[in-house]
């Protein structure tokens, strides 16, 4: 535990160290800024519309949800962007230990890969949470400009549904990081295979059968679109957990095999 | 059993096989230094016995640990420098160091004291709050050596620890690892036949994987030597007396040295070429300035064993 504490400082210190963080951090926080801009222009349009008809046409006002118009919608961006930011996240966990010969060091001093493998997990994920954090700011103006103001069940089952996310996906970049002693090759290869995850479901529209079932359950979107709705199923957790378990142990693996293998 | 004991290691880096069944030890305190040209395989032991890589076949023991059985407990006591030292470059000297010591286990109480020790011994003061991206060469090489020793390991294996000093820490480093001789058990490696002769107790010469020749620095050069030598200066006309030494049983070469009535004579050991030597000046009543042995030294054993390897092939 403490040799993980040690490592955990140390990736930390690296990453607020390093420019790509600030840039990184600055291109999400934009992002992220002009989305909730325009998905709340779109709705603050749509509900002064729908009260030009109530007033001209004395129809009832129709269920303006800040919770479906805007919330919903931003948390599907959300994600969009954190399968872009992980891969950056994780491309140089294992490929700059490897690069450099850093890795040299770790691997002859008294440490267990697991412990490496659970520091570098945890310092990405930390990061992660932070940058998923800072959206929490658009909530809170979305309240404090909507009446009665937003409904948070559904808002925290998004975010508990982006640390989800967080949680399968990281492993896996990390786990592609392992094999690559390259981090620009890392990090397209784990964009690759996070938006194959992702889009691996949309097969399911155009046919049936047990692979495109087997497809559709592995898709990473469908589990998350339930959470974003404020649905939290067991099955989605079971998901997520077992993605990630696939994703320490083969970084484990992976590791392991620096040792048996050579680097 | 203290001390290291390498036994037939074998090690394959795909078809290619790097070390051929290499054998040697190593005493408790003792140092010891592996010699060879570019490519013998000097890295490749070292990164097998720092459990680094896993051997192709055989083992080591060190300090009683076997390094494919129990390689963690083979970590905990040794200290590593690798050729290139592996080094964060977004961290500061002093924030690497105590990371590093941190990861071997010293204790927190420890820390400082172990900080300064090492700031003094690597001479390390103008870097010591320096980002290690900014750092020299030579202050890359001397955090690396720091590394290796801060957490004072009972083995200290150094591969070229001096590459890419300057002369004055050259000479430092190897009154370090000297002194570091005695409480620890220490393999270096090297392609500079001076500093093995200086710093090593014994010296193992390797090349193509195999070591070649194992033994204390005079050890070697007369178990390897072949051929003796003598330095002559005889009065007479150099011609002459070089005519006449050639003519003498077992003599292989005459060389000419700095003054042309100085020659270096070679032969083979079983002629009493000295006594010849003595005999031939009689005759010719010339007298003899100088008539001293000259030992091969190890430059002279390290070209000719690996130049006959070379040829044997
Ligand atoms: N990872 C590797 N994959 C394939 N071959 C390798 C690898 N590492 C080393 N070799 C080969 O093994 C041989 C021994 O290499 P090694 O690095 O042990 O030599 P060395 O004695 O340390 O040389 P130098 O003095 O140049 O450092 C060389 O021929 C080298 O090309
Ligand atoms: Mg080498």
């Amino acid at each position: 535990m403490k040799t993980i504490w040690i490592i955990f400082k140390r990736e930390i210190g690296q990453f607020f160290s390093s420019a790509i963080t600030y840039i990184m951090l600055a291109i999400f926080l934009a992002i992220t800024g002009f989305l909730f801009y325009n998905i709340a222009s779109y709705f603050a349009l749509q509900c002064s519309q729908a009260l030009q008809y109530k007033t001209a046409y004395n129809v009832p006002l129709p269920p303006m949800s800040a919770n479906r118009w805007v919330i919903l919608p931003f948390f599907s961006n959300i994600a969009i962007i954190a399968l872009f930011l992980i891969p950056v996240l994780t491309m140089r966990s294992y490929s700059t230990e490897r690069s450099s010969g850093t890795a040299e060091l770790l691997l002859t001093s008294p440490i267990r890969t697991t412990q490496i493998v659970w520091a570098k997990l945890l310092s990405n994920f930390a990061i992660y949470i932070i940058l998923i954090a800072t959206t929490i700011i658009f909530q809170l103006i979305l309240n404090y400009y909507t009446k009665p103001g937003i409904d948070w069940g559904p808002v925290w089952s998004g975010y508990l549904g982006l640390i989800c996310l967080g949680i399968a996906t990281i492993p896996l970049g990390q786990f592609i990081s392992s094999l690559m002693k390259n981090q620009i090759i890392a990090v397209f290869i784990s964009f690759a295979l996070l938006l194959f995850l992702w889009i691996v479901d949309w097969s399911t529209l155009f046919s049936s059968g047990t692979i495109s079932s087997l497809l559709g359950y592995i898709g990473l979107s469908k589990h998350f679109a339930n959470f974003a709705k404020g649905v939290i199923n067991t099955s989605d957790i079971i998901y997520f957990i077992s993605l990630a378990t696939i994703g320490i142990f083969l970084t484990h693996r992976s590791v392991e095999s620096w040792r048996w293998r050579g680097i | 059993m203290a001390g290291i004991q390498v036994k037939n290691l074998v090690k394959y880096y795909g078809k290619f096989k790097a070390l051929d069944n290499i054998s040697f030890e190593v005493e408790q305190g003792e140092i010891l230094g592996l010699l060879g040209p570019n490519g013998a395989g000097k890295t490749t032991t070292m990164r097998i016995l720092t459990t680094f890589l896993p051997p192709s076949d055989g083992t080591a023991i060190i300090d009683g640990f076997d390094i494919t059985e129990k390689p963690s407990q083979v970590r905990k006591i040794i200290g590593y420098m690798p050729e290139n030292p592996p080094l964060y470059n977004d961290m500061k000297v002093c924030k690497f160091l105590k990371f590093v010591a941190k990861l071997k286990n010293v204790s927190s109480k420890k820390i400082a004291e172990k900080l300064e020790y090492v700031e003094n011994v690597c001479k390390l003061e103008d870097v010591w709050n320096n980002y290690i991206m900014h750092i020299s060469k030579g202050y890359r090489q001397r955090v690396g050596f720091a590394s290796a020793i801060i957490a004072d390991p009972a083995v200290l294996i150094f591969d070229e620890p001096t590459i890419g000093l300057d002369p004055k820490q050259i000479k430092y480093t190897r009154e370090i690892i000297k002194n570091l001789g005695g409480d620890h058990t220490v393999i270096l490696s090297t392609h500079i036949l001076p500093e093995a002769e200086m710093t090593c107790d014994r010296v193992a010469i390797i090349n193509r994987g195999k070591i070649l020749a194992i033994g204390s620095p005079t050890e070697l050069a007369q178990k390897i030597r072949k051929v003796d030598a003598v330095r002559v200066e005889m009065t007479g006309p150099s011609n002459e007396v070089k005519n006449t030494l050639l003519e003498l049983d077992g003599v292989i070469h005459i060389i000419p040295q700095e003054r042309h009535s100085v020659f270096l004579v070679e032969f083979e050991p079983k002629w009493k070429t000295r006594e010849q030597i003595t005999k031939a000046a009689l005759e010719h009543n010339w007298s003899i300035l100088e008539l001293t042995p000259v030992e091969a030294s190890l430059e002279d054993v390290f070209l000719e064993i690996v130049s006959t390897q070379e040829k044997s092939l």
